[in-house]
């Protein structure tokens, strides 16, 4: 297999690991990307998503928009913040890279937020009213955990889409660790594209991984004794359009792993 | 923010729509790809996933390795993976087709295990004791009934194929992705916004039409809501 | 929340705070490096020389060029000379934008760039079809490069099609049409192909419209790719045909061109003979690489030669196509020839 061992003479290439585009560089490039859109599209989504599901009021807006918007594609996004800030750079990050990657990370924290939050189970909101809680409280205290495995999901599935697309990202001049994709694809150097492609995956896999194990630490253990399951409820075959939701049907795709 | 604003205000327009005019071959041409592209990939998915999920449900023990397997498949990001077969297949309709199958296989292996899974031990007892081998059972009573959660699967990932079929411009395929493309290579937005429309009207379409056969074909759901 | 939780959104926190910290400083992708070497130790000793402002060796005082792929001539490239994102851009001198836009092209004082006259390269079994060679000399002979610029605006400015731009031109010099149509390559088939940049295109769009005048049937494969796409594309018959450059492709061969046309071009055609294919007439339309500045950037570093730029006392950033680094004439050439470092 000629081709693997160059692929494993560019990962031991000491150049491939020092400067601008070397590996660690690239690495924080795609890090720093994903986080600060994470990070910013949590700061808009979560209170809308929280917000709505609490009161129970323009959800079916809320989520219609955030599935249509899901709809759009990543490559879409990317090009079209190229035409409108070119090259453009804030923070060593690109703009249209940046603002692409909010876009998308923002429709699934809100709609399995809204969902969350709005499928919590009606007695236990009137226990709560019962007992005397604000609605702040009720909330914060007890909507919103038990709301959580699914507001989680919706992050992690978030976090997927924003790494993916800002390997994608490359192809508007951004930095990261596509970068090797599509600069090597641009001069035939299928090692370096390999490669490349094998850092994308381990990132994506390792990232996953970290969401998952961050979920089983956070989420309380009552509500995980229900165990993984895609479809939960019957509800869940969703008999609307998963694109335009019905008012009170969950979208399939945010399952509680 | 002032650059913004002097970019959109003497940009060129959105949509020309004598360039749509023009190039109504092109623009249909790329949406006939994109479709054949997206058809091929579910239908390779399921091709796939139905005989291995069924083996999941028999051999239970299956379950979490394939479930792992789809999902290491699902959690690499398109480009990257397309690139990991590029050294062995080109630039070709299989380096495309491959991966994007693959995608599929988390949401219709879990959905159809789902289903199956959930079809109510009473229920298969009954079909057992009216004398039905375990293939008819399987094919006139428990796949009838894991249908909605099978269609859900469908639904479900054609739509995210039908997104991620624009990638696939990258490695010189057509489909919408081609427009697109095309928009970020000659700074040119009316092809940007004619495939990202037509990529999003796809999917409601898809999604909608599928939503019908789903209801034909299982009309007792609707029944109870 | 629980002991472990609390772990977990410290460990959070502070790798945040190790990404913020690497984006805090705004000169860009030198303290990204920095930044890495907070958490790789192999990355702190080697980046520390590739960040910071490098004094040359033999040659350049400046800071080291630091260079962005982009696009070839595109307009990610364009885009980012007129908004300043890029002090330099890699374009190519045929490209009309830039007369456009009044830029200024530094001079090539130390005779980097070879002659790179545009020519058809074909293979031999299709050349040796009679009418072939004779119908794309045609289109060869009647390209120079001031019409080529022309031609380039109109595409890349205008969002003309290529195709039209071509059939305009070639119809305007009575080239195609119904007086010169004829029926001589009846039942050839060619294959017409291009490299990824809109000039390719239309040429090659040329191409195919002569070669369909005389009712050849022509299958098109445009924007291939780069010349590492393309050239072997033509030598394992995927196409049959594309426009090239003499000096370039020559180099490309394994040669070395001269600013002598016909020295070139006859070496040229020795190199490609073995490998079965055939260059045909250089037409008197050039296009090399140019490096390119905004009137205000050469105003103030007085930069009239490409050898001015080694003596800028600032760090500026050069944006260009991907394969740039490895190409003789564009960076590796900058290097040699002129002494100049690049930051990659």
């Amino acid at each position: 297999m000629d081709f693997l061992g160059r692929v494993y003479d560019w990962f031991a290439d000491g150049q491939n690991w020092s400067g601008n585009s070397g590996i660690p560089n690239r690495l924080i490039e795609h890090l720093q990307l994903t986080l600060v859109a994470m990070l910013i599209a949590l700061v808009i989504a979560f209170p809308i998503g929280l917000v709505l599901g609490h009161t129970r009021r323009g959800g079916n807006v809320a989520v219609n928009v955030s599935n249509i918007g899901r709809a759009i594609p990543s490559f879409a996004l990317l090009v079209l913040g190229a035409q409108l800030w070119g090259i453009g750079e804030i923070e060593g990050m690109s703009k249209a890279a940046l603002l692409a990657l909010i876009a998308l990370a923002i429709p699934p924290i809100i709609t399995n937020t809204y969902v969350g939050m709005s499928q919590v189970d009606e007695s236990i909101r009137d226990s709560a009213k019962g007992v005397g809680m604000r609605s702040t409280q009720r909330m914060l205290r007890v909507e919103l955990p038990i709301a959580l495995p699914l507001v989680f999901a919706g992050i992690r599935i978030s976090a997927l889409q924003v790494v993916a697309t800002a390997t994608l990202a490359a192809v508007v001049a951004s930095g990261g660790l596509g970068r090797f994709i599509v600069d090597g694809i641009a001069v035939r150097d299928f090692p370096k594209v390999f490669a490349g492609a094998l850092l994308v995956a381990a990132l994506a896999l390792t990232i996953e991984g970290v969401l998952a194990l961050g979920q089983r630490v956070m989420v309380s253990d009552g509500l995980r004794a229900e165990g993984p399951r895609a479809v939960r409820q019957p509800g869940l075959e969703a008999q609307g359009s998963m694109l335009l939701v019905e008012a009170g049907s969950i979208p399939n795709r945010e399952e509680a792993p | 923010m002032s650059h913004l604003a002097t970019v959109l205000a003497d940009g060129d327009p959105w949509v020309r729509w004598s360039w749509v005019a023009d190039h109504g071959d092109v623009i249909m041409g790329a949406l006939r790809e994109h479709i054949v592209l997206t058809v091929q990939a579910v239908l390779l998915g399921l091709v796939v996933a139905v005989p291995v999920s069924l083996a999941a449900v028999r051999w239970r023990w299956l379950q979490a390795p394939a479930f792992s397997l789809a999902g290491i498949l699902y959690t690499i990001p398109s480009l990257a993976l397309f690139a990991i077969l590029v050294p062995w297949t080109g630039l070709s309709h299989t380096t495309a087709l491959i991966p994007l199958a693959s995608y599929t296989l988390f949401i219709l292996t879990r959905n159809i295990v789902t289903g199956l899974e959930g079809v109510p031990p009473a229920v298969k007892d009954a079909a057992d004791g009216m004398g039905y081998g375990p293939t008819a059972r399987l094919v006139k009573v428990e796949l009838p009934l894991a249908l909605p959660s099978i269609m859900a699967g469908i639904r479900l990932a054609t739509i995210s194929t039908i997104g991620l079929v624009t990638v696939t411009a990258l490695i010189g395929l057509g489909g919408l992705g081609q427009l697109i493309n095309d928009g970020l290579t000659r700074d040119f937005r009316t092809p940007l916004v004619i495939g990202s429309v037509l990529s999003v009207l796809l999917a409601i379409v898809a999604d909608v039409l599928l939503l019908g056969v789903q209801r034909v074909a299982t009309p007792w759901t609707r029944a109870g809501r | 929340m629980t002991k472990s939780a609390r772990w977990l959104l410290a460990a959070v926190t502070l790798t945040f705070c190790l990404v913020a910290a690497a984006c805090g400083d705004d000169s860009g992708s030198s303290t990204a490096t920095t930044g890495a070497a907070a958490t790789t130790g192999v990355a702190a000793a080697t980046t520390a020389a590739g960040g910071a402002a490098t004094t040359g060796a033999a040659g350049s005082a400046a800071p080291a060029i630091v260079f962005k792929a982009l696009d070839a001539g595109g307009p990610l490239t364009t885009g980012a000379l007129d908004n300043g994102d890029i002090d330099i851009a890699l374009l190519f001198s045929s490209q009309g934008i830039i007369t456009q836009k009044g830029w200024v092209i530094l001079v090539d004082d130390k005779k980097l760039q070879p002659v790179d006259n545009l020519v058809p390269v074909i293979r031999t079994d299709i050349a040796k079809t009679p009418g072939v060679s004779e119908a794309l000399n045609k289109v060869s002979a009647a390209l120079t490069t001031d019409e080529l610029s022309k031609l380039n605006l109109e595409v890349d400015a205008d969002k003309r099609d290529p195709a039209d731009v071509a059939k305009e031109f070639l119809t305007e010099k009575n080239i195609i049409g119904e007086a010169n149509g004829s029926d001589g390559l009846q039942g050839v088939s060619i294959t017409v192909g291009s490299a990824n940049f809109s000039e390719q295109e239309i040429v090659a769009n040329m191409y195919a419209l002569i070669l369909q005048n005389n009712s050849a049937k022509v299958t098109t494969k445009f924007k291939l790719g780069s010349r590492e796409v393309v050239a072997p594309a033509l030598e394992n018959g995927d196409i049959d045909v594309y426009p090239e450059y003499v000096g370039s492709y020559l180099t490309f061969l394994g040669g070395t061109p001269s600013s002598d046309l016909d020295k070139t071009v006859a070496d040229l055609r020795a190199a490609a003979e073995p490998k079965g294919i055939t260059v045909l007439d250089p037409s008197p339309a050039e296009d090399i690489n140019a490096l390119v500045v905004t009137k205000a950037t050469a105003d103030k570093y007085h930069l009239v030669n490409i050898s001015d730029l080694a003596s800028v006392p600032d760090q500026l950033t050069m944006g260009g196509p991907p394969e740039c680094p490895q190409r003789p004439y564009c960076i590796l050439g900058f290097e040699q020839t002129y002494g100049l470092k690049f930051q990659t």
